[in-house]
């Protein structure tokens, strides 16, 4: 087995006149890891991926797949890539089986209808699978967009934005289908511009802004520092009672927010019980405690604000 | 490459447009039969008249010609039909006989430009809609060279135009054995121009150098339509510009009546675009015969072709 499933190495797109959408980008995704690139509208994420299944030309740089530069075996990485590039379109005058049928053809191993049923099955489009694709609704259309990115068993799966559009329903049974893909060995590469989806699907994140991979960490990494301070919200039974009660704590916690019946406190992680027991000993009723930013927020706010100040 | 022209196939077959332009052929070439029918059928005549009736006209003509009060026109036209009623009489063929081969001649070309308008639609339609819609993605990121896509699309097309001609010439052979008399493929036939240009050969030689030279003539306009919806993108202008391309061949003759000297004029495409003038002429402008258009037509084809491959092939696919 080689060393990663995919490597980007010093990938960059200029258009026009010296205008680097991206910037001499480089990453490693490992075998059977779910690797996230994040960053705002803009930032280069698409472009990185489109360069990378072939959609555009490269203006510089390498692409790796499973050991095998793009360059020299585009066809046989191609038959390693799945994608599933934004909303994936389809034909809609033909039924959704007759759309994968026609994926499958392109295939180069042979893919048998029983490999179509099982897919199908996976996604759960059984009942509708024989209806023309002009009556799916958007949820369905991107389950026939895993399907097709799927059927012919690829070791690397590159979804771009694959959450946009999608309802909560949706965006859930997308991430459970990663999370099967993955479990069967497949590595993928996943962009969005949605922190707390990023955060749920992904291993390891890269940050992108301005054309340039400015930091990759792992999620885990990143989930809440103890000795760190944090955000946490409180829903208590009564406001009032509960900053009355804090401010003659001596616990030196400052009030970040107080409306709508809960307190958001920037304290750090070690503190949660001492307050919540506090407020359980003042007759105060604690519905909810959250922690009011995800890590990875702070992490990227935190990133691109280095971002713009060595800008100026 | 066999399964991406399988595709193409099944992709243009389970849409309705194909079969209504398949109707509509078989259609129009009924409507076409059956007023050709009411309108020429009842000049036909008896064996045994035709030659009288032919000599008869001849002496009304030489009438026409010795008399004073007749002008330059009228004398013109007389001298025609004297020459031509002559060949019909000295050839033995009857022009006012009719039977499915002297029917499929005359209407067979009728229904044709139809043909070229459905293809040149299919043509402008094939690679700009899937650019269009987006499914263009979701075929280039799989394991096949991008212009492997173009050439199956393009196959497509000319199978597409060639279900249309063959439609058209079953339609009319069948149209014409129920509404006819059988004749020979070898009968003897007359072939007139405009300007009275004769040609006299056998039916099945006719009819076929016709249908040949019209195929090779619609390919152009699908190659121009298909190219120019590749390289633009746009289905309309495609469409546009083939529809245009076929009016000027309607205008060709007054065009090359009056570019005919000018050295660049017979470089251009639009003179060549009326092969199935010769059927009846040896050249269309002085010097330029069937060889020479062809190769003309030939290099703006594979200039266009090429074109469409290279854009494609190199293209960034960013929408």
């Amino acid at each position: 087995m080689t060393e990663y499933a995919l490597e980007v190495k010093g990938l960059t797109k200029t258009i026009g006149k010296n205008k680097r959408i991206v910037n001499d980008a480089s990453f490693q995704v490992q075998h059977g890891e779910i690797f996230g690139l994040l960053g705002p509208n803009g930032a280069g994420k698409t472009s990185t991926i489109r360069m990378i299944v072939g959609l555009i030309r490269k203006t510089e740089g390498k692409v790796i797949i499973n050991g095998k530069d793009l360059d020299e075996a585009g066809q046989l990485c191609k038959t390693d890539i799945g994608a599933i590039i934004e909303n994936p379109s389809f034909y809609d005058h033909m039924s959704g089986y007759k759309n994968l049928q026609q994926y499958a053809r392109m295939a180069r191993t042979n893919i048998t209808d029983e490999r179509l049923r099982e897919v199908v099955d996976l996604v759960k489009l059984n009942n509708a699978i024989h209806d023309k694709v002009k009556t799916y609704s958007l949820g369905m259309k991107q389950r026939l967009g895993v399907a097709q990115a799927i059927l012919h068993k690829p070791s690397v799966l590159i979804l771009d934005e694959p959450t946009n559009g999608l309802d909560p329903q949706g965006i859930r049974d997308l991430r459970d289908y990663l999370k099967i893909l993955t479990e069967q060995g497949i590595s993928s590469l996943v962009s969005s511009h949605l922190l707390s989806e990023m955060q749920l699907m992904c291993d390891r994140v890269a940050i992108m802004e301005h054309g340039k991979i400015i930091d990759i960490s792992h999620i885990s990494e990143l989930n809440i520092q103890r000795d760190e301070v944090n955000l946490v919200s409180f829903t208590v039974s009564s406001l009032e009672k509960a900053k009355e009660v804090l401010a003659n704590s001596t616990s030196g916690i400052e009030i970040v927010e107080a409306e709508n019946e809960s307190v958001t406190l920037s304290m750090s992680y070690e503190n949660i019980p001492k307050i919540n027991q506090l407020f359980v000993k003042n007759d105060i009723d604690v519905f909810a405690i959250e922690s009011a930013k995800t890590s990875l927020e702070d992490r990227f706010l935190q990133l691109t604000a280095v971002g713009k100040k060595a800008e100026e | 490459m066999l399964s991406l022209l399988k595709n193409e196939w099944i992709k243009l077959w389970t849409k309705k447009q194909p079969w209504i332009f398949v109707g509509l052929i078989i259609v129009f070439t009924l409507l076409f039969t059956l007023m050709y029918y009411s309108f020429e059928a009842n000049t036909a005549l008896d064996s045994d008249e035709w030659q009288m009736q032919l000599e008869q006209e001849i002496e009304q003509e030489r009438e026409i010609l010795q008399s004073e009060d007749a002008s330059e026109w009228e004398k013109d036209f007389a001298e025609m039909i004297i020459e031509e009623n002559t060949a019909y009489l000295e050839g033995g063929i009857n022009p006012r006989q009719f039977n499915n081969l002297i029917y499929m001649n005359d209407t067979l070309l009728g229904v044709a430009s139809f043909i070229t308008l459905f293809s040149v639609i299919v043509a402008s339609s094939i690679v700009s809609s899937e650019m269009n819609t987006g499914t263009i993605k979701q075929l280039v990121i799989r394991p096949y060279e991008r212009w492997q896509f173009l050439v199956s699309k393009f196959i497509t097309v000319v199978l597409f135009s060639i279900v249309l001609i063959v439609t058209l010439f079953v339609t009319n052979y069948i149209l014409g054995l129920i509404l006819f008399d059988t004749a020979s493929w070898n009968t003897a036939m007359i072939e007139r121009s405009f300007e009275g240009a004769m040609v006299e050969t056998t039916a099945a030689n006719l009819i076929f150098s016709k249908i040949g030279l019209y195929t090779l003539n619609m390919l152009v306009f699908v190659v121009i339509s298909f190219s120019l919806s590749t390289l633009f993108r746009s289905q309309a202008l495609a469409v546009g510009v083939g529809i245009f391309a076929l009016f000027a061949t309607t205008m060709s003759q007054a065009l090359n009546f009056l570019l005919a000297d000018t050295a660049w004029y017979k470089f251009v495409i639009i003179p060549h675009l009326s092969l199935t003038e010769y059927v009846v002429h040896d050249t269309i402008i002085e010097g330029v015969t069937l060889p020479f258009s062809l190769a003309v037509l030939a290099v703006y084809v594979i200039i266009l072709l090429g074109l469409a491959t290279v854009y494609f092939q190199k293209k960034d696919i960013a929408y």
